[in-house]
């Protein structure tokens, strides 16, 4: 009964410990271009436009190359608010850099199309910043509940 | 026998006035006739008065009654005037066909205006140093309003002076064509071009025309704009053009379909906005129609 017992309970141990092992998800390193592109496939967007470091140094003000990984798609047309980045950080230091970057991103779309187009203003009123791990991510668009689905799933894959 | 030779004296000055008279009428009859004729040269139906490409160029007007026919994509064709050339307004208008350029004319260029011109740099068309412009510029704002640039965040003047580019390209109007009266556009416009050339006067400045939207843009409930509108203020801008100097880009002639219209595919779904393909014929059309 008694090594029953003292079974039992290691076996109840060994059992948490596991469960506690596959709870760590922010092992997980989903790829950034993997990210974006399914948020492409899943909601509809204007004619969008993939970012060269050019254009994240202009509408950002950062240095791409500093970054240990980054995949950004934007609007072309002036028209457009859409706007969808993920950018991978090497350093801890950089989160706080890419967020403040992204916030003023959106401060200055929202001027941009104030008055202008309201359904642009829209999809800024509603544009979120959110942060796992080393991932930042910028979120301008129709559905941006969808579009935050999609970028904390990408963290639940094997 | 006094009385009677004083009344016959007066009878002859009296003819002879009356001669003398009759003389002058007749020559300005005349004159009027001949002056007249001299200036009755008829204008083509429906059309504007244009300019001959010839080396003799003259004066373009606007008719006051006409309207751009914007029911063809078709060039604009000057009619022929005996005006005589003005020793100050010598631009070709429309600028006409010309020999291709190579993508190294952009390098002496810089491109000015609103939305529609941010297309050009957001699309990779052109580098962002090449492209002042924001999405609300309106020709009420252009000389106030700072915008972010690669100089920094100046206004637009401040960077065509910093720049000094040799050819300066201009399209606004798109934003205020709605609800902006035509006179205060152009008068806000010459304000604005006469600014810049005051402080670079050896640049060539050309004034792209607004182009057109769909027909779902002109009924639509959200901000229509109306294509008929959009025309007039065109021929307003060619006249101003003419009148100041100025070449003008009539960019319409490769953007509009036979219904005077932009086609649905040519841009995104709120009918007005380039899509890039657009904005290479854009490109293309700059490239070919230069001025000498």
């Amino acid at each position: 009964m008694k090594i029953l017992k003292y079974f039992l309970c290691s076996a109840i141990l060994i059992l948490l410990l596991a469960g506690c092992t596959q709870q760590q998800g922010t092992e997980v390193q989903p790829e950034v271009e993997d990210i974006t592109k399914g948020i492409l496939e899943q909601i509809e967007f204007s004619e969008m436009v993939e970012a060269t470091t050019d254009n994240i140094s202009f509408m950002y003000d950062l240095n791409a190359d500093e970054f240990d990984d980054y995949s950004v798609y934007y609007a072309g047309s002036g028209g457009y608010a859409d706007e969808i980045a993920v950018i991978k950080v090497s350093s801890q230091d950089d989160i706080d850099k890419v967020k403040t970057a992204f916030d003023e991103r959106i401060t200055s779309r929202t001027s941009d199309f104030k008055g202008y187009a309201p359904l642009e203003s829209e999809k800024l009123e509603n544009a979120v910043v959110e942060q796992k791990g080393n991932y930042i991510f910028l979120a301008i668009c129709d559905d941006t509940d969808k579009a935050v689905n999609i970028f904390e799933d990408s963290f639940n894959k094997q | 026998m006094y009385k009677f030779t004083r009344n016959k004296v007066k009878k002859k000055r009296y003819r002879i006035d009356m001669v003398f008279l009759s003389g002058v009428i007749v020559f300005a009859a005349c004159f009027a006739i001949y002056m007249f004729r001299g200036e009755l040269i008829p204008a083509d139906e429906g059309g504007i008065k244009g300019v001959s490409t010839s080396d003799d160029s003259s004066l373009v007007t606007v008719n006051d009654d006409s309207v751009v026919d914007s029911s063809s994509s078709e060039e604009i064709i000057p009619a022929e005037t005996s005006q005589p050339v003005s020793d100050v307004q010598k631009a070709v208008n429309p600028v006409p066909l010309s020999e291709k350029k190579d993508m190294s004319y952009i390098d002496s260029c810089v491109f000015v205006g609103d939305s529609l011109t941010v297309g050009l740099s957001s699309y990779n068309v052109l580098s962002y140093d090449k492209v002042l412009a924001s999405i609300g510029m309106n020709i009420n704002k252009v000389n106030t309003e700072p915008i972010k640039t690669t100089a920094g965040t100046v206004t637009i003047k401040q960077a065509l002076l910093s720049i000094k580019p040799a050819n300066i390209y201009i399209m606004l109007g798109s934003n205020g064509v709605a609800f902006l009266s035509n006179e205060t556009m152009i008068t806000e416009y010459i304000t604005f071009v006469n600014d810049i050339r005051a402080d670079l006067p050896d640049s060539k400045i050309y004034v792209i025309s607004i182009p057109p939207v769909t027909a779902q843009r002109e009924t639509t409930n959200d901000h229509p704009i109306q294509n008929a509108d959009i025309d007039v203020y065109n021929s307003e801008l060619l006249k101003m053009a003419n009148d100041n100097n100025l070449y003008f880009i009539d960019l319409n002639t490769a953007l509009k379909n036979n219904e005077g219209k932009v086609d649905p595919e040519k841009v995104q779904n709120d009918g007005m906005h380039f899509t890039k393909d657009t904005y290479m014929i854009m490109l293309d059309y700059i490239l070919t129609h230069v001025a000498s």
